[in-house]
């Protein structure tokens, strides 16, 4: 008699979620990917596809493009100075390299058929070792491995077309010691998070304008993580694969976000940044993307800045008008510009 | 195959229907294939290994019968046997990284490589049951058996096998000889046993352990007391629910074959002392030590010392019996710690009859039955410490236990009054809420299962209860279907 009830409970409410609008109006799901934060973008992204009818622009990249580009920003700025109205979303994720980001990005183009996909850069990306963890966790999700086109598994399956699952899973690990935390951080970040996508960073922590110090513990691993730096050809072919969704008639614009130039202290060849550029661009340029380099360091003050990496809500507001700026000027002065998703159809 | 899974019980539901509906010369031997095929699922080698044991104990069995002059000889070597074996698998991490170097430095085994021993499962509750069957032939308790089939399944029976109940073959031959007849009543009660079961194992043992931080039982001085405190508790209910839990699945499942398997759980931490204690937890192996080791060390005890307040009669057996178990759950320094600490409980306790006779327990005053309880708890609890952890970080914890530090009171009043939002349980220094009203689940549990007196409790429920039970099990099921882990049985690492 349970087993039936609850059998019939379930149809019921899968019915209900998928008949109504209660699916989106519970802000609750999931698909069980261990990435809360990749599962606040996904949702997003679906969410704001729904409310707007698609997306033109998807930012890709990591933590620097969540907390550093306000898609508004940059949306109003652009649309002022070219006159083109764009629907832009922010799928930067914290910990992905270029990696996760070539599978995502095929992912995206193949759902979304976005015009334009601006993948934010840096050095960090085509080291070998540098987020492999969340890589390999990201990518070896069977949600996303189904998604991805590889096995599907029975579990994989319901979690990825069952409404009923969806709004199941969040609460799939209520029994473990960090379920309360966790739960309730995510719950806060997603809050925090736009509908666009960005996530603004509020929190006063500016130490970009301290150098690193190679006797501090903490910062030796990143020393000798780029003693010698090359890039890494693997990741290299990441980068290829990526742009690969060129040929799917979605333009692919890169560009790097203004570091700090205390950063580049962490190598020990001051022209590294500059060699790595010059591998960078004609790799980019030869397979049919964009490269728009990098604006200058002291755009941005220090005070806009979270650390050498990331900037504060202030340096995001200030960036993003600036990367709008680049952007027309490449539209303007070049014939490129950012497209409506129609034309990569 | 593990028994909380939907494959096991689909299985075993199937291997029971076929069972009733074969004529009564087929059943044993078509319960013996299903359990071997159940070994396989964990390993074919098993099914070889098991059957290697249980060959030579059929055959020991058959030399320790009375009237062999030499039965007690063969009886004494088929102990030995059986704890050899126990030896040679289970604790081969002590001998055989030493064997292995002699092996590289002979040539006959690749330089770098160790040999490795797949440990059977359920090996230390099937060496307990061989011991105890060859002792009862040999003291002309029960005839030695004479079908080898009905011997291996003594030893193969399926819901047993991994993790007890520890079964005597005096005991679990004839049942197995005359079956129950399975009908509506058994088939409830089966029902009963299996939703209690699952309940105590899949919401409040797999949830507890979950709520426990990893590291807790690695750094602990890392925690304050009050944390330490919560999480001790946490385990002890843990573990007795795991245990129990999954006893109460097994004995269910072996229900829908007539075959009816001893309880090992009555509600542990409602002892008054620890010889009550003992009489609750795992009943049957306690039965066991009872029988096999503390009855005739005390007898061979009091022939030497008729005395009977003696101090050797006082401490030595209940203190060698309890070090006994504790190398049976591992032979390991904690281990022994965890057994010295109950047996020193159970000296401790008897101390006052060496002045005036004992009052049993029901005949004390109320007051005292409860402080008897509350002792009881608090006692086993902390000696699951060592249970739990290696010795050093025992001390650790003991240490950690009584350095409280005070929780954030403010930091939690901000956030009643909406003025912080709650990031997070930890920095306020308290336990995780959740972890709070699980454990007054499990407590009420026991408390429902004390009142009604009985294990099968649930059947006393009215049916929409029972109903509701069902439907929080399957979403609880549902849940850990998709969870990120999952914890196994805490005793069928045993």
């Amino acid at each position: 008699m349970g087993l039936l009830i609850f059998a019939l409970l379930a149809i019921l409410f899968e019915g209900l979620f998928r008949g109504t609008r209660l699916s989106s109006t519970l802000q609750l799901r999931s698909h069980g990917v261990y990435h809360a934060q990749f599962e606040i973008k996904w949702f997003a992204l679906e969410d704001f596809v729904q409310e707007n009818g698609g997306v033109d622009v998807i930012l890709l990249g990591n933590s620097m493009v969540n907390t550093g580009i306000d898609p508004e920003i940059l949306g109003q700025r652009y649309e002022y100075r070219t006159g083109r109205e764009l629907r832009i979303f922010n799928f930067g994720v914290e910990g992905l390299t270029v990696a996760p980001n070539s599978a995502l990005a095929r992912l995206l183009v193949r759902e979304y058929h976005p015009g334009v996909l601006i993948f934010v850069t840096e050095m960090r990306d085509y080291t070998a070792v540098n987020g492999v963890d969340i890589e390999e966790q990201l990518l070896s999700d069977e949600w996303l491995t189904a998604r991805l086109g590889g096995k599907v598994t029975l579990r994989a399956w319901l979690k990825d077309r069952s409404f009923l699952v969806k709004h199941l899973l969040p609460y799939r690990n209520w029994n473990r010691a960090d379920f309360p935390d966790t739960f309730l951080q995510n719950q806060y970040r997603k809050l925090a998070t736009s509908p666009s996508g960005y996530e603004a960073d509020y929190y006063p922590r500016g130490t970009a304008w301290l150098p690193p110090d190679p006797a501090d513990p903490a910062e030796q691993a990143l020393f000798s993580m780029f003693a010698n730096y090359t890039m890494d050809p693997g990741r290299l072919a990441n980068l290829a694969d990526l742009l690969a969704v060129t040929s799917e008639g979605t333009r692919v614009l890169i560009t790097e976000l203004p570091l700090h130039p205390n950063y580049f202290l962490y190598f020990n060849d001051p022209a590294a940044h500059a060699k790595y550029l010059e591998e960078l661009v004609p790799f980019i340029t030869s397979r049919g993307g964009v490269f728009l380099p990098p604006l200058p360091s002291e755009l941005i003050p220090d005070s806009f800045r979270s650390d050498y990496y990331h900037l504060n809500y202030k340096g995001a507001m200030v960036y993003s008008a600036l990367l709008a700026d680049q952007l027309a000027e490449l539209c303007l002065n070049e014939g490129v510009c950012l497209q409506p998703m129609e034309q990569a159809r | 195959m593990t028994v909380t899974t939907l494959l096991f019980f689909a299985c075993a539901a199937l291997a029971a229907l076929i069972y009733q509906k074969l004529p009564q010369r087929l059943r044993q031997p078509w319960l013996l294939l299903i359990s071997a095929a159940f070994v396989a699922t964990w390993s074919w080698q098993f099914v070889l290994v098991l059957a290697v044991f249980s060959a030579v104990n059929y055959a020991l069995g058959r030399r320790a019968a009375p009237p062999d002059p030499r039965h007690k000889t063969w009886a004494r070597a088929g102990i030995a046997v059986n704890v050899l074996f126990l030896l040679v698998f289970k604790y081969s991490d002590f001998y055989l990284p030493q064997f292995s170097k002699w092996l590289n430095a002979l040539g006959m085994l690749e330089p770098g490589l160790v040999l490795q021993i797949l440990l059977p499962i359920g090996l230390s509750f099937l060496v307990v049951q061989n011991i105890s069957y060859l002792l009862d032939v040999a003291n002309k308790r029960l005839p030695p058996e004479t079908n080898f089939a009905r011997f291996c399944l003594y030893i193969f029976y399926f819901p047993k096998l991994l993790s007890g109940p520890v079964e005597r073959a005096r005991v679990f031959l004839p049942r197995l000889a005359s079956p129950l007849k399975v009908d509506r009543a058994l088939l409830e009660r089966s029902a009963s046993l299996i939703l209690t079961g699952l309940f105590r194992k899949l919401v409040i043992a797999n949830s507890l352990f979950n709520m426990i931080p990893a590291d807790a039982f690695i750094t602990p001085l890392d925690y304050p007391g009050q944390q330490l405190l919560a999480w001790l508790i946490a385990y002890a209910f843990a573990i007795y629910n795991d245990f129990a839990g999954y006893t109460a699945i097994v004995r269910g499942v072996s229900l829908w074959f007539g075959i009816e398997l001893s309880p090992n759980f009555n509600l542990p931490y409602y002892a008054r002392n620890f010889t009550e204690f003992w009489n609750r937890w795992h009943i049957s192996l306690s039965n066991w030590l009872r029988d096999y080791i503390f009855y005739p060390l005390a007898w061979s005890l009091r022939r030497r010392v008729p005395d009977q307040n003696h101090v050797l009669n006082i401490v030595l057996p209940p203190m060698i019996t309890m070090l006994v178990s504790g190398m049976w759950h591992g032979l390991a320094w904690n281990m022994l710690l965890w057994g010295g600490l109950h047996g020193l409980f159970m000296v401790l306790e008897r101390l006052p009859s060496l002045k005036k006779p004992p009052v049993p327990l029901n005949k004390r005053p109320r007051w005292r039955q409860r402080l008897g309880v509350l002792l009881t708890f608090s006692l086993a609890a902390l000696a699951w410490v060592p249970f739990r952890m290696e010795l050093p970080v025992a001390l650790q914890y003991w240490q950690g236990l009584i350095k409280w530090t005070m929780p954030d009171f403010k930091g939690l009043g901000l956030v009643i009054i909406g003025w912080n939002p709650l990031w997070s349980w930890s920095p306020l220094g308290l336990p995780n809420p959740l972890l709070i009203v699980m454990l007054i689940l499990a407590i009420t549990l026991d408390a429902h299962q004390h009142r009604a007196g009985s294990e099968e409790w649930l059947l006393n429920w009215p049916r929409w209860a029972q109903v509701l039970l069902v439907f929080a099990l399957l979403l609880v099921a549902l849940l850990a279907f998709f969870a990120d882990t999952t914890a196994p049985f805490v005793y069928q690492g045993f």
